[in-house]
């Protein structure tokens, strides 16, 4: 490698580090307005009248600007989907009914102008059509009236003897225009080193096919049939499994599309694992370094963003492993790549020194 | 087998296995595989070897026990 060339891919290395940096400390200050509050709550119903009509629980907003607000709550086992319905009613600091709604994702009214300082979510147990009619008149609900065909539900709770168990998770978000903004400079900041790592980790003199030679060919071609091998196999499992889960009527703790992802994922690894550990894996013009690190980059960011999302309680919701766990998967994998290129270091220096 | 006559030459001719990698263009991973008897070469790799080394196919793929 010329003095030149190599000035240039450190130039370009420090840039990337920076803008990563930089990334890093927007991607932390992000999280400054966003709110959340989650509450588990137990109702025991007598005759059909709830032990508790109202749950509450604070929230704190550090910064007076415009939120959007959004969230869910059901039953936290499956078949505990009750009848009564849910009245929600947010106080501002002074206690002032500042919105209340009934029903559906609460993106109807928002955004919505927050002061700074504490506010009260409630939460009513409405269990019967007056005390519905009640709220609705009480709090001024407007628009966001529980559908009517949704409402003789509530009959079911007549004399109903029992007790539900309930999850309520409500976020707040800033809609400021320059969180928007934020947000589409970090996905360019985050995107653009990538790009520029991944073209240096698989160029060479601006060449980007790789080359490799025909014992490589050979090893790949083995991998690939291996790979192959794994996925039809994988395929025929799962095909089976969600037959009798159909058969069984019981429910998938991971989503479809989820597992399908991992299958992939996993015969991807069989074919990586076999080309590494046979020196298939890195052709003759890549340089072998940059790969490795940009590799483990990536890792790292997808397995923070895997960790953020398990911490806000988005890759297992309700007991079912979702969508948003695919980033986590992916930086396994990587991570799983990075201990094979490890593995094989040690059993090549092992090798040496026999 | 392993092949100790490949080895030797290019001992003699005071090379590394990332040398002659790169003359042959292939990477040192395979001149490795192909001197301890885990690969056999094609023909148009054996000749690329044998230019690099200045020795003939028979001297340095040729089995003398057979």
């Amino acid at each position: 490698m010329s003095k030149n060339n190599k000035a240039t891919k450190i130039g370009i290395c420090i840039v990337a580090e920076l803008l990563i940096v930089v990334f890093s400390i927007m991607f932390i200050a992000s999280f400054y307005g966003k709110y959340g509050s989650d509450i588990k709550t137990t109702t025991t119903f007598e005759d059909g009248v709830p032990s508790q009509k109202v749950y509450s629980c604070p929230i704190t907003v550090k910064k007076s600007g415009n939120y959007v607000l959004s969230g869910g709550w059901g039953g936290t086992t499956f078949d505990s989907t009750p009848k009564y319905i849910t009245g929600f009613v947010l106080r501002a600091p002074d206690d002032s009914v500042q919105m209340a709604f009934t029903a559906g994702i609460l993106y109807f009214d928002s955004p919505i102008k927050l002061q700074k300082g504490t506010y009260k979510l409630e939460y009513h147990v409405i269990a019967d059509l007056d005390s519905y009619n009640e709220f609705i008149r009480k709090y001024d609900v407007k628009g966001q009236d529980y559908p009517l065909n949704e409402l003789p539900k509530i009959e079911a709770m007549k004399g109903y003897n029992g007790s539900f168990d309930m999850q309520y998770k409500i976020n707040i978000d800033r809609s400021d225009f320059f969180y928007g903004i934020s947000a589409v400079i970090i996905g360019m900041l985050v995107m653009t080193p990538i790009i520029i790592m991944l073209f240096i980790a698989v160029s060479t003199d601006g060449e980007l096919k790789s080359k490799v030679d025909e014992r490589q060919e050979r090893v790949n071609s083995k991998a690939a049939s291996l790979g192959f091998f794994v996925a039809v196999a994988e395929m025929v499992l799962f095909a089976d499994y969600q037959m009798v889960v159909d058969a069984s009527g019981a429910r998938l703790p991971i989503q479809s599309g989820v597992i399908a992802f991992a299958l992939v994922v996993i015969a991807i690894c069989v074919f990586t694992t076999y080309s590494i550990l046979h020196d298939g894996y890195f052709a003759l013009n890549i340089n072998k370094t940059w790969t490795i690190v940009v590799q483990a980059v990536l890792a790292v960011i997808l397995l923070a963003l895997g960790v953020y999302y398990i911490v806000k309680d988005e890759i297992i919701v309700e007991g079912v492993f979702t969508y948003k766990g695919v980033t986590l998967i992916c930086g396994i994998a990587l991570l799983y790549l990075f201990v094979i290129y490890l593995v094989k270091y040690l059993i090549d220096k092992r090798g040496e020194n026999a | 087998m392993k092949n100790l006559k490949l080895k030797a030459a290019r001992a003699g001719k005071d090379m590394s296995q990332d040398e002659l990698a790169k003359q042959c263009g292939v990477s040192r991973q395979t001149i490795n595989a192909i001197e301890k008897g885990d690969y056999n070469p094609t023909i148009n790799l054996c000749i690329a070897i044998c230019k690099a080394l200045g020795k003939t196919l028979d001297e340095l793929f040729w089995d003398d026990e057979e």
